[in-house]
C-alpha cells in the first residue's frame, strides 16, 4: 500500500544522525549580584522538580537501609517500571505487596524507643509515627503527618491488637508517597530571582544519597541537614564523605554499566542472556557470563578507586580475573587458576579499557560472528552521545555470518560482506560511513570477546573459512575524527575525547535527576563539563553537578 | 522498554533444574461457571486477547523480490509461503499451518484476512516501528514518542485498548474483583499493546506463582476462615490509610504531577474494591498440581492460561489478557538451528535469506518447519484456553460460546514490520454475537496475488464494543486516514 512510496520517500533522505543536544541553547537570564554562591559563570537557576517514583533499585536499598536489612532479605522486593512514568495496577500492587512481606520481618519495632512489644499505649504509637516516620519520610514528621497517621492508628486500634495496628502503620509508610516517590517542595531563600527556590535541607540529602548511593540518607547526612550544613564548604565535605564511601563506588559502577546498556534494553540482551553459539564457544557458561561481569564492575572500581579518570576507563590494561577469564583473554603469566581471582596485565596491544572487554564485546556481537555494526553503534551512541535513526525493517534482514561469497564466489570476511550489504546504496552508506569503520575497529575480539589474529568461522553454506582481519579505516565526524586501526587506536580516541567526556557529564544528569538537562540547566551542565574535561575526572563531575544550581534550587512545575 | 528475560536457550539451561511449582487451582463450587445456566440473559460474556509479540508469519506487502532474494511470504507462488493464511481465501474456514492443531474446534473460529492496524499504519514513521505498532494494535489510538526516565525512546497510546475498555465497562455492570486480568509469557519485546488510559501502559504479571495469589489466592472456599477475614481487615485499613497520604499530596503538586498522583490513588482505590469484591466470592480449591522444573516459558505458558481458565469458572474476572513475548521455543526441536536467533522476530528476520535467491534457500524447509512450531506453540495456548472453556457447560451451550477470545500480534509480516493484513484470529462468538466457523477476507484486490484493504482493526474492535452491548459508533483514533468508521460488516 504505502511501502513503496516510503522507500522513495527515504532515498531521498540523508542519515540524520544527531548528537544529543547536550549544550542548551536559550539565552541566560540576568545573573543575580551577590546572591548565594555560584560558580563563575553559571546562571542561578534550576528545572522544575517533578515528582518521580524511586528506582526499583532505590526503593529496595531504601528499605534495605531503612529496616536494617540486608540485601539478601529485600532481594525479592520487586516493584516493576511503568514506561511513561504513570503507576499501573501492577506496581501499586507490588508496593503493597512490598509492604506487607517487609512488615512481616518486624524489623519496624526496633526502629520505635518504646515498649512495641508490650500491650501498647497511644503514647509508644505516637513514638513509633515519629520515629519510624522521621526516618522513613526522609524528614521529619510535619503535624499533618503526624495526624494523618495518628488517625489510622486510632481506627486500626478499634479493631485490631496494638501490634496489628503498629503493623498497619508500618505497611501505610512503606508504601506513602513520602517514600515510594521523590517530591519537592524547596522553600524560600532571600536573593534568589523570582521563582526559584532553594531545595530544603532534607530534600538535598535525599538528593545526595540517591545520586551517590542509590539509597535513602544516612544519620550523618540527616544529621548535616537537621544543623542546615548541606551548603557550601559543608555541602561539599558531605559530597567528599559520601563519594568515598563504598556504597558510591557501587553506585559508579551502575552508572557505568547502565551506561553502557550491559543489563539490556529493547536494542538488545544482557550480559547474562546474549545467546552465544556453544559450538563456537563450549567454553561459554552462567559461570563465566558471572566472570565477565565482575570484570567490568572491578575494572570501574579499580578506575573510581584510583581518581576516576576518564581516559583510564577508555586505556586501562588492568584485569581482575579468574582462571577461565584469563584464559579468554590469553594471559598466561601470573593468571590464577579455577575461581581464584587476581588482578593481572592485559597485552596492551589486545586491550584498553572498558570497549575492549569481554562485557561490551559479547553483549555487542551476534550469538556467533562479532558484529560491527552493533559495536560501531555502541560506541556512537553509548560513549559519544550520537544517535542514528533506526534502520528500516528490511536491513535487519541482512543477516551475515560471515564467509559470504560474492558473485564470482570469492569468500568474503565479515567487514567485506558489511561493506557490500551496508555501502552500496547511498541511503544505508550514509549512516554506515561513520558506523562501520568503528565497527570494524573491533574486528579482532570475536563474539565472546575472545582476540583472534584471523577471523575464522563457518561460511552459510558450511564451509569453514579464515579471512584476515582489517581493522583500518577512518572516523569520521567527533572531535577525534581521523585515521584509525583497531580498538586500542580507537579507545585511545574515546580517552582524549571532549565529546565523550561532555556525554558522559550529560548523563549524569538522569542518575542525579531520573530527567535530561533543563532548559534552565544550561550553564550548570556546561560547568561539569568544564569541570570533566579541565581534570579529567568522573569524581569532578558528580561534585560539580553537586556544586551547581541545579543541584541546590529547584522551580516549582505548573499548578 | 522491557528489558528481556529468559532469553533463549542459555537463560533457559540456567533456569532448568531451578524451583518445582505446585499450584493449586481453584474450582467453581458448583463445578460449573458461575453464570445461572437457568437464566442464560444472567450469563455475562468474556473477553480474552492473547497477544503474540514480534509478529506472526503473513504478507500481503507488495515487496515482491528484495535485492538479497525472494522473501518466504505473501500469498501466492510467487511470494513464497504465507503460514498465517487459511488455504482458501472464501469464506470456508480451511486452516493454514500456524493454525493446525485447531482443526476440532474450526465451528467456533472466525478468522480475519484483510484487515489492517489503519491507526498504526497512519502513525508509524516508517513501514512499521515495533514501538508505534505495539501501542496501536489494541488501542487503534493516538501514539507519542518521548523518553522513558531511564532515557530510552518509547512510544504510548494516548488511549485505552480494546480489553481495558470493555473491563471498565463491565466491571461497572457486574462488579467482579477483577476488572481484567494481565499475565503474561516474559521475554523480548518492544512495549505492552495494553493501556489503561492515555500513556498508561497495562503492567503484566509474569511470575505463575504471584499471578496465582494475586487472582486466586484471596478466595475463599466457604468455609470460615478467621484469618483470611483479618488479613483483608487489615489489607483495608491499610489501603485507605495510604490513599489519604496520597489525597494529602493532591493540592500541592503540578498538574503533571497530579496525574501520577491521581493515577496511583486510583489503583489504590481499585486494589481495596478488589478485597471488598473477593470477600463475595466463593470458589473451591481443589489440587490440581503444576509440576514445573523452571520458570521458563514452556511451562509458564500453561500455568499461566490454567490461571486464567479457574479465575473465569470462578467468576473473578469477565477480561484477561494473556501477552507472549516474542520468544524462541528452544524446547521445541528447532530443525533451523536456534543458535542464531535469540528472540522469534529474528527467526523471522531471516526470511529473506532462505528465499530462493538467498544464501540459506537450501534450508528453506527447516526454516519453515521451524517457523510453525514456533508460532504454533502460541496457537496452542489459545488452543488450551478455548478448550478449557469449550469443556465448562454454561446456558445452552460451553462457557466458550459465551466468550470472545482474540488472538493478534502487532505485526502480520514480523519481518517486514507490516501493519497490513492483521492476524487475528477469533474463537467463541460473546454468546452468538458472531457467526463463527467463517473466515472472512477484506481484501478487496481483483488480483489474488496483490492486496487492498478499507478495513481496520478499528472496525472490528468497533464491531466488538457492540457485540458486549455497547452501541460505539467508532472506536480509536478520529482520522480521515483510518478509512471507514463504524463496525466490520459481515460479522454477525
Amino acid at each position: 500500500m504505502r511501502s513503496l512510496l516510503v522507500w522513495g520517500a527515504a532515498a531521498l533522505v540523508a542519515c540524520t544522525s544527531a548528537q544529543e543536544d547536550v549544550s542548551g541553547s536559550q539565552s541566560p537570564p540576568p545573573k543575580v549580584p551577590g546572591g548565594p554562591e555560584v560558580p563563575a559563570g553559571v546562571t542561578l537557576d534550576a528545572a522544575p522538580s517533578a515528582l518521580h517514583p524511586l528506582t526499583p533499585t532505590q526503593y529496595r536499598r531504601t528499605v534495605r537501609d531503612l529496616l536494617g536489612l540486608t540485601d539478601a532479605d529485600v532481594a525479592s522486593i520487586k516493584i516493576p517500571t511503568d514506561a511513561g512514568g504513570i503507576p499501573s495496577l501492577l506496581t501499586v500492587s507490588k508496593l503493597d505487596d512490598a509492604a506487607t512481606q517487609l512488615t512481616a520481618l518486624g524489623a519496624h519495632k526496633k526502629i520505635a524507643t518504646c515498649d512495641v512489644a508490650g500491650a501498647g499505649t497511644a503514647d509508644c504509637a505516637t513514638k513509633f509515627i515519629t520515629d519510624f516516620g522521621t526516618k522513613a519520610f526522609r524528614h521529619p514528621v510535619t503535624p499533618d503527618e503526624l495526624s494523618w497517621l495518628t488517625g489510622i492508628y486510632k481506627t486500626a486500634r478499634t479493631t485490631f491488637s496494638f501490634a496489628d495496628s503498629l503493623d498497619v502503620l508500618a505497611r501505610v509508610m512503606l508504601q506513602s508517597p513520602q517514600v515510594v516517590y521523590v517530591h519537592e517542595e524547596g522553600e524560600a531563600t532571600d536573593g534568589l530571582p523570582p521563582g526559584l527556590l532553594s531545595v530544603t535541607q532534607y530534600e538535598l540529602a535525599s538528593r545526595l544519597s540517591y545520586f551517590l548511593w542509590d539509597s535513602m540518607p544516612d544519620d550523618a547526612l540527616f544529621a548535616a541537614a537537621a544543623q542546615r550544613q548541606l551548603k557550601g564548604d559543608g555541602l561539599r565535605a558531605q559530597a567528599k564523605r559520601m563519594l568515598d564511601d563504598p556504597r558510591a563506588r557501587a553506585k559508579i559502577i551502575e552508572f557505568m554499566t547502565a551506561w553502557m546498556e550491559l543489563d539490556g534494553t529493547a536494542r538488545h540482551v544482557s550480559i547474562e542472556e546474549a545467546v552465544k553459539d556453544p559450538a563456537r564457544f563450549p567454553g561459554d557458561n552462567a559461570a563465566l557470563r558471572a566472570a565477565v561481569r565482575r570484570e567490568t564492575q572491578e575494572l570501574v572500581g579499580r578506575v573510581w578507586e584510583q581518581g576516576g579518570k576518564v581516559d583510564a576507563l577508555f586505556t586501562s590494561t588492568d584485569a581482575f580475573v579468574n582462571g577461565p577469564l584469563a584464559a579468554l583473554y590469553g594471559v598466561k603469566d601470573g593468571a590464577p587458576q579455577g575461581d581464584t581471582w587476581a588482578w593481572v596485565t592485559l597485552p596492551a596491544a589486545q586491550r584498553a579499557g572498558i570497549a575492549t572487554r569481554a562485557a561490551f564485546l559479547l553483549v555487542y556481537a551476534n550469538p556467533d560472528i562479532p558484529s560491527p555494526i552493533r559495536r560501531g553503534s555502541a560506541v556512537w551512541r553509548e560513549f559519544m552521545c550520537t544517535t542514528f535513526p533506526p534502520p528500516p525493517p528490511a536491513a535487519m534482514d541482512v543477516m551475515i555470518k560471515g564467509g559470504e561469497t560474492d558473485p564470482s564466489g570469492k569468500p568474503l570476511s565479515i567487514r567485506q560482506t558489511v561493506d557490500a550489504k551496508t555501502m552500496l546504496d547511498p541511503v544505508c552508506a550514509s549512516c554506515h560511513q561513520k558506523l562501520n569503520p568503528t565497527g570494524f575497529a573491533f574486528g579482532h575480539y570475536d563474539a565472546l570477546g575472545q582476540w583472534q589474529d584471523k577471523e575464522k568461522g563457518v561460511s552459510p553454506a558450511g564451509v569453514t573459512y579464515t579471512a584476515d582481519i582489517d581493522t583500518a579505516g577512518d572516523l569520521l565526524g567527533s572531535d577525534v575524527a581521523g585515521a584509525l586501526d583497531g580498538a586500542v587506536a580507537l579507545s585511545a580516541k574515546l580517552a582524549a575525547s571532549r565529546q565523550v567526556k561532555d556525554c558522559i557529564a550529560s548523563r549524569t544528569w538522569r542518575a542525579a535527576f531520573a530527567r535530561d538537562v533543563g532548559a534552565q540547566e544550561a550553564t550548570s551542565l556546561k560547568y561539569v563539563q568544564d569541570r570533566l574535561a579541565a581534570s579529567g575526572s568522573l569524581r569532578d563531575a558528580l561534585v560539580g553537578l553537586i556544586d551547581s544550581p541545579a543541584f541546590q534550587y529547584m522551580r516549582k512545575g505548573t499548578p | 522498554m522491557k528489558r528481556g528475560t529468559n532469553f533463549g536457550r542459555r537463560a533457559f539451561l540456567r533456569a532448568a533444574g531451578g524451583f518445582m511449582l505446585a499450584l493449586p487451582v481453584l474450582e467453581a463450587t458448583h463445578g460449573d461457571s458461575w453464570g445461572n445456566p437457568q437464566n442464560t440473559a444472567s450469563i455475562a460474556k468474556r473477553f480474552i486477547v492473547v497477544f503474540r509479540h514480534g509478529g506472526t508469519a503473513s504478507s500481503v506487502q507488495r515487496y515482491p523480490i528484495n535485492k538479497l532474494g525472494d522473501r518466504l511470504d505473501g500469498t501466492g507462488p510467487e511470494q513464497g509461503h504465507d503460514l498465517w493464511a487459511p488455504k482458501d481465501p472464501g469464506e470456508t474456514l480451511v486452516l493454514g499451518p500456524i493454525h493446525a492443531a485447531l482443526e476440532a474446534h474450526k465451528s467456533k473460529l472466525l478468522l480475519l484476512s484483510g484487515v489492517d492496524n489503519a491507526a498504526g499504519v497512519i502513525q508509524s514513521p516508517y513501514l512499521g516501528d515495533h514501538r508505534w505498532a505495539n501501542s496501536t494494535i489494541m488501542t487503534s489510538a493516538k501514539a507519542t514518542e518521548s523518553t522513558d526516565a531511564a532515557g530510552n525512546q518509547i512510544v504510548l497510546a494516548q488511549g485505552p485498548s480494546l480489553d481495558q475498555v470493555l473491563a471498565k465497562r463491565l466491571t461497572a455492570q457486574t462488579p467482579l474483583p477483577f476488572p481484567s486480568m494481565n499475565v503474561m509469557v516474559d521475554g523480548h519485546q518492544y512495549g505492552t499493546p495494553f493501556f489503561s488510559g492515555p500513556a498508561s501502559p497495562v503492567n503484566s504479571e509474569t511470575n505463575p506463582g504471584k499471578a496465582f495469589d494475586t487472582y486466586l489466592g484471596g478466595v475463599g472456599s466457604g468455609t470460615p476462615n478467621p484469618e483470611l477475614v483479618r488479613r483483608q481487615a487489615m489489607g483495608v485499613s491499610v489501603l485507605e490509610g495510604v490513599m489519604d497520604g496520597y489525597k494529602a499530596l493532591q493540592p500541592k503538586i503540578s498538574s503533571q504531577d497530579r496525574q501520577v498522583v491521581d493515577a496511583h490513588l486510583t489503583q489504590l482505590s481499585e486494589l481495596e474494591r478488589r478485597i471488598k469484591t473477593l470477600q463475595t466470592v466463593t470458589c473451591t480449591p481443589i489440587n490440581v498440581d503444576h509440576k514445573v522444573q523452571d520458570a521458563d516459558a514452556e511451562h509458564v505458558g500453561p500455568i499461566m492460561v490454567d490461571i486464567i481458565l479457574a479465575a473465569m469458572r470462578c467468576g473473578l474476572t469477565q477480561v484477561a489478557t494473556l501477552e507472549l513475548a516474542d520468544i524462541i521455543t528452544h524446547w521445541l526441536p528447532t530443525p533451523f538451528g536456534d543458535v542464531a536467533f535469540d528472540i522469534g522476530h529474528s527467526l523471522h528476520h531471516v526470511a529473506s535469506d532462505c528465499g530462493a535467491k538467498g544464501t540459506q534457500f537450501a534450508k528453506q524447509q527447516q526454516w519453515l518447519d521451524e517457523m510453525v512450531a514456533n508460532r504454533g506453540w502460541c496457537i496452542g495456548l489459545f488452543q488450551r484456553l478455548l478448550e478449557g472453556l469449550d469443556s465448562v457447560p454454561e446456558g445452552n451451550g460451553t462457557m466458550l460460546d459465551n466468550t470472545l477470545m482474540l488472538y493478534t500480534s502487532e505485526f502480520s509480516n514480523g519481518s517486514f514490520h507490516s501493519e497490513n493484513n492483521m492476524p487475528l484470529l477469533m474463537a467463541g462468538s460473546a454468546g452468538g454475537a458472531f457467526r463463527t466457523g467463517r473466515h472472512l477476507n477484506f481484501n478487496t484486490a481483483a488480483d489474488p496475488r496483490a492486496y487492498q484493504s478499507k478495513t481496520g482493526t478499528h472496525n472490528l474492535f468497533t464491531s466488538i464494543l457492540n457485540a458486549f452491548g455497547f452501541p460505539d459508533a467508532h472506536f480509536g483514533i478520529d482520522d480521515p486516514g483510518l478509512g471507514f468508521k463504524g463496525p466490520m460488516p459481515g460479522l454477525v
